[in-house]
């Protein structure tokens, strides 16, 4: 004959509900700070270091919003030359040449 | 209204986004494993590229015209597509994803004087948003709203942009191209609508519909019905569960090697897996094929076979599936042929929550899918296949120095592959600080 084994699930445990019952939150978010608008939200990775006065220094990253309106005197990574470049906008910036503005600059000081 | 939206020339257009070399030049994306041209910029189709040739046979062409040749990155595809239906969601709610470069949405809330403005807008903000441009075609049913589109691209005074809102535009419209040019009418199905008389576009929309019911089926008097303006194309704006997942290669070298195909059949076997988590899937059967090289010079010997592995239970765990993946390949595998490709392909797929647990099943699932999740994770952070089953080897853009060494025959080839823009840290974009 044949038999096979029935499986034992465990037995049900209950006990006091957590104190913070109904106070729950996600913890926070860096996205949600840097990237309100991912799908025009691009990373640039920075060299050189003539933007370190800009709080960008080489080796930084950029985020760059796309759906951001380019002003003048806002920091942008804009075309040129074949390169990207982050550079201030003047007064006449070529539409077509601006990439995105620049809304964050990440700095990492390391963990040493 | 239904709109149509497509990405010109998506492929190029994505690597144009991130390579300002780029720009006006002519760029080609040749498919997985470098075969043929599945992708052009408008410089190179300016050039009279032909698209689905092998690469081999122009190679010496695209030299000389300083076209610049890239290998599929679909890794950013995916990434860009997302970003262009995240844009077309802010229109509205009802969006269908047709393909990685087209969506159907519907434009029903507008009203008819703003759908012009509406659709341009659409096609400012996802160029403007993602630097792809787009093609909009707007029109009240699907089949004309795609032919609207293509209009939007031939017709240079349309601006990418058109749209058929009222009997005359769409008259107009059928008149302007070939049977052929309709979705869903291909050359077989144009020398049936000839054998009735039906020689244009337009001769389909006025045919006496019980004739075409009669004569061309239930898929003929849908087209037709279609171009007059009713819709029998339903809107799938929840995309249907997946039937199948596939992972397949051909491979960079041929091999005879039984390890080969097992090491190979393996790593596809966890790709595959990956995407069918990302899904929230399960699979229920297993299929591995393997094929001999068909374009081989005749007298090579050919072989094609394939073999199914069902479950007992469906499963979301890599190292089952891998498991079954190899005893189907046993049974296919036979010495003596040159192996060019194998496969693996996942059905009898079901929701991970539908999955009907088996009474006399003892293992733990609860453990295997986390352990799952937890490999998932790490690779999503170190790179794909920074943590893989032994038998598998990591794939695409994983460090080469994960291979330990082992030569990896059959790997497809991919010498000219961009970056990951927009999904690794270690390749995002670089651009030059300037101070004005």
């Amino acid at each position: 004959m044949e038999t096979s084994r029935i499986p034992y699930l465990g037995p049900i445990t209950a006990g006091f509900p957590k104190a913070s019952e109904g106070y729950e939150d996600c913890p926070i978010d860096l996205q949600a700070l840097l990237v309100p608008q991912p799908a025009a939200t691009f990373f640039f990775r920075v060299v050189g270091d003539d933007l370190r006065a800009d709080g960008v220094p080489a080796g930084a990253v950029l985020v760059v919003d796309r759906s951001c309106r380019p002003r003048r005197g806002r920091l942008a990574v804009v075309e040129q030359d074949g390169a990207f470049l982050a550079t201030r906008l003047g007064d006449t910036p070529r539409p077509d040449a601006v990439v995105g503005v620049v809304t964050a600059s990440i700095v990492q000081m390391g963990r040493g | 209204m239904l709109v149509h939206v497509d990405a010109n020339n998506f492929y190029a257009s994505c690597e144009k986004v991130f390579d300002p070399t780029l720009r006006d030049r002519p760029v080609v994306v040749l498919s997985n494993n470098d075969g043929v041209v599945v992708a052009r910029s408008s410089e190179a189709k300016a050039l009279n590229i032909d698209m689905a040739r092998p690469y081999f046979q122009i190679a010496d062409l695209l030299r000389r015209y300083d076209v610049r040749v890239l290998s599929s990155n679909y890794t950013l595809y995916d990434d860009m597509s997302n970003r262009l239906a995240a844009v077309y969601r802010r229109f509205t709610d009802a969006l269908e994803i047709y393909s990685i470069d087209e969506c159907f949405l519907s434009f029903d809330h507008v009203p008819p004087d703003r759908l012009d403005a509406e659709a341009r807008r659409l096609r400012t903000t996802a160029g403007r948003w993602t630097g792809i441009p787009v093609g909009v075609g707007v029109a009240a049913t699907k089949t004309l709203a795609k032919l609207a589109n293509r209009l939007a691209k031939k017709v240079p005074a349309n601006d990418g942009v058109c749209v058929l809102g009222d009997a005359a535009s769409v008259r107009d419209a059928l008149g302007r191209i070939e049977l052929t040019d309709l979705w869903g009418v291909s050359r077989g199905f144009q020398c049936r609508l000839r054998s009735l008389g039906i020689a244009t576009p337009l001769e389909l929309a006025e045919a006496d519909s019980h004739l075409v019911r009669r004569r061309l089926g239930v898929v003929g008097q849908r087209i037709a019905l279609e171009l007059r303006g009713q819709r029998c194309i339903p809107m799938e704006v929840i995309a249907p569960d997946k039937q199948t997942v596939c992972c397949s290669r051909s491979f960079g070298t041929e091999t005879r090697r039984f390890d080969d195909l097992r090491q190979a059949v393996c790593t596809f076997a966890s790709q595959a897996m990956v995407k069918l988590r990302r899904q929230d899937l399960a699979a229920g059967a297993v299929t591995v094929f393997v094929d001999t090289n068909i374009h081989a010079p005749p007298g090579v010997k050919q072989y094609h076979n394939a073999r199914t592995t069902g479950l007992p239970t469906a499963s979301c765990d890599t190292r089952e599936i891998a498991a079954a993946a190899v005893r189907a390949l046993r049974r296919v595998y036979r010495p003596g042929y040159s192996y060019k490709k194998a496969g693996v392909l996942l059905h009898r797929l079901v929701k991970r929550s539908g999955v009907q647990p088996n009474l006399f099943d003892r293992r733990d699932h609860g453990r295997a899918g986390r352990l799952m999740a937890t490999v998932d994770r790490i690779n999503r952070r170190f790179g794909r296949g920074a943590v893989r089953i032994a038998a598998a080897v990591p794939f695409g853009m994983a460090p080469s120095g994960l291979t330990a060494g082992r030569t990896v025959h059959w790997r497809g080839r991919c010498d000219r592959r961009s970056r990951c823009y927009t999904t690794r840290w270690d390749e995002l974009p670089i651009c030059y600080a300037k101070s004005a």
